[in-house]
């Protein structure tokens, strides 16, 4: 369980997170929704102990942030963190060495799956390409808790269900999945929970079969109404 | 942990600069081989001995740059994402680095006096050398008999300029690029302290060996080191102790500081 209490954190004057509490239990698709400058990253960023908050707390299974909460988080970060002059397989052995509950069975099969090949060079892929190996280094753990950062950024329309599929094979009732991403729309039909922030507030909370049957109307939708410029 | 992170950006360093290396190393061979030969070759051993030495001075600061990289890159750029979300404390991450760019660095070094007394100096020369230290030294330095562990204090005493040059490099770039704002300032503070720190343990080691020796001890003397600068000395020492408070209390601050990357 992820337990957030009064968060806050700053980058000098400005405050991204503001007092912001929140529980997540497993068992749940969460989806965290808001716009650029929300709050979203940083919140993850905290969560992966990238950060120190200047006040409040996150318990992971009732510790903090640090080394053995990294070994029960797997991480997709929106932006590439792959070393360019690496080929594939380094990219694995680096997972298979340091994260014990790493599968290199499963990720060899999802590499397959998506059509790479392990003595690729990671500078000739394209961004799509390094996309898919990112993300199935990450699936390929069997972690407790999984955070991706727009997972489906950069995937062409015609993969993101394929992705969305194998993102949703990997999710069990005693795992946690978050996903924060402005592609609403192609994610919404997996999310059980949909967060949104805005100036670093939860602005709603929500069950999202609930909400789409109550108010009639899907989460893309909502998203367009509540941030509406 | 600690070895695993060790091993790993040990053979990452290893990717990144084998190359240079590589052609430090055969051009040193290739000096080496046309010293022997007469004739029309054996001109271009001046432009090979040149050659060496430019490489080995490129290779040197190549490898340096390449460790301040990985350094910069896994803590603060884009890749820290991978090395700071690893479950190592960070601490662990930090010391293992340090220590394959220490251990990498000793090559290299070791590399460049290899390739300097085989490509750089004629066999007359080098012959001349090995009689001066197997004969000569014992003469000196008195009651110290291995020639060897005074091959290797010196050898300590030129690493050291280096070495800390690097470590000082390192934590001016932690201190410069703990915020996404460069501040160089601090960086030059910091850079300069671990220089004086890394530099004060090894001038502490050289002292106290001259020290523990009578005819070093007089050879000093005899050129005007002698019991009048040990206050000098001390007070120095006071400075560095200093320095090296402020080095681990940058270690520390990088440490314990959150690792803001965007």
């Amino acid at each position: 369980m992820i337990e957030i209490n009064n968060l806050s954190k700053s980058y000098g004057k400005h405050k991204v997170l503001d007092d912001l509490s929140l529980q997540i239990k497993p068992g749940t698709i969460v989806g965290l929704l808001g716009p650029n400058g929300s709050g979203k990253t940083t919140l993850i960023k905290l969560i992966n102990d990238l950060l120190i908050p200047q006040s409040g707390s996150i318990l992971i299974d009732g510790k903090q942030p640090g080394k053995i909460t990294k070994s029960k988080i797997a991480f997709l970060p929106e932006k590439t963190f792959l070393d360019p002059a690496w080929k594939a397989k380094d990219a694995l052995k680096i997972y298979q060495d340091f994260y014990a509950d790493f599968n290199q069975e499963q990720a060899l099969k999802f590499m397959k799956e998506f059509g790479l090949k392990e003595d690729m060079p990671i500078r000739s892929m394209s961004k799509g390409m390094l996309e898919k190996l990112t993300l199935l280094l990450v699936l390929s753990r069997e972690a407790d808790i999984f955070i991706l950062d727009e997972p489906l950024g950069g995937i062409d329309p015609a993969a993101r269900d394929q992705i969305l599929d194998t993102i949703l094979s990997r999710f069990s009732e005693d795992k946690i999945l978050i996903l924060s991403t402005h592609l609403i729309y192609d994610i919404e039909r997996i999310l059980d929970r949909a967060i949104f922030i805005k100036h670093g507030k939860v602005l709603m909370d929500i069950d999202v079969e609930e909400y789409r049957s109550s108010h009639n109307k899907s989460l893309d939708q909502t998203f367009r109404e509540v941030y509406a410029c | 942990m600690l070895a695993k992170v060790f091993t790993s950006v040990f053979v990452q360093i290893f990717k990144k600069i084998w190359m240079v290396a590589l052609i430090f190393s055969i051009f040193g061979l290739l000096s080496f081989g046309l010293g022997f030969l007469d004739g029309t070759l054996s001109i271009l051993v001046p432009v090979l001995q040149i050659t060496v030495l430019v490489l080995g001075v490129v290779m040197i600061f190549y490898s340096f740059l390449v460790c301040w990289q990985f350094f910069r890159n896994s803590f603060y750029q884009d890749q820290a994402f991978l090395y700071q979300t690893l479950p190592v404390k960070r601490s662990i991450l930090f010391y293992g680095e340090l220590s394959a760019f220490i251990c990498w660095q000793i090559i290299i070094f070791a590399l460049l006096l290899c390739g300097l007394w085989i490509g750089m100096i004629d066999q007359s020369t080098r012959d001349s050398l090995i009689t001066i230290v197997h004969d000569g030294l014992p003469l000196v330095m008195g009651s110290t008999q291995n020639v060897w562990l005074l091959i290797f204090l010196f050898g300590c005493a030129c690493f050291e300029q280096m070495i800390c040059e690097m470590i000082a490099g390192i934590f001016g770039i932690c201190a410069g690029y703990s915020t996404l704002k460069d501040k160089l300032g601090k960086s030059v503070i910091i850079g300069v302290c671990s220089y004086y720190g890394l530099a004060a343990v090894m001038l502490g080691i050289l002292f106290g060996i001259a020290k523990s020796n009578p005819k070093l001890w007089l050879l000093l003397e005899s050129n005007g080191l002698g019991e009048e600068i040990i206050p000098l000395l001390a007070w120095l020492a006071l400075l560095y102790l200093i320095v090296i408070g402020l080095l681990i209390g940058a270690s520390y601050f990088i440490i314990r500081k959150g690792i803001n990357i965007d």
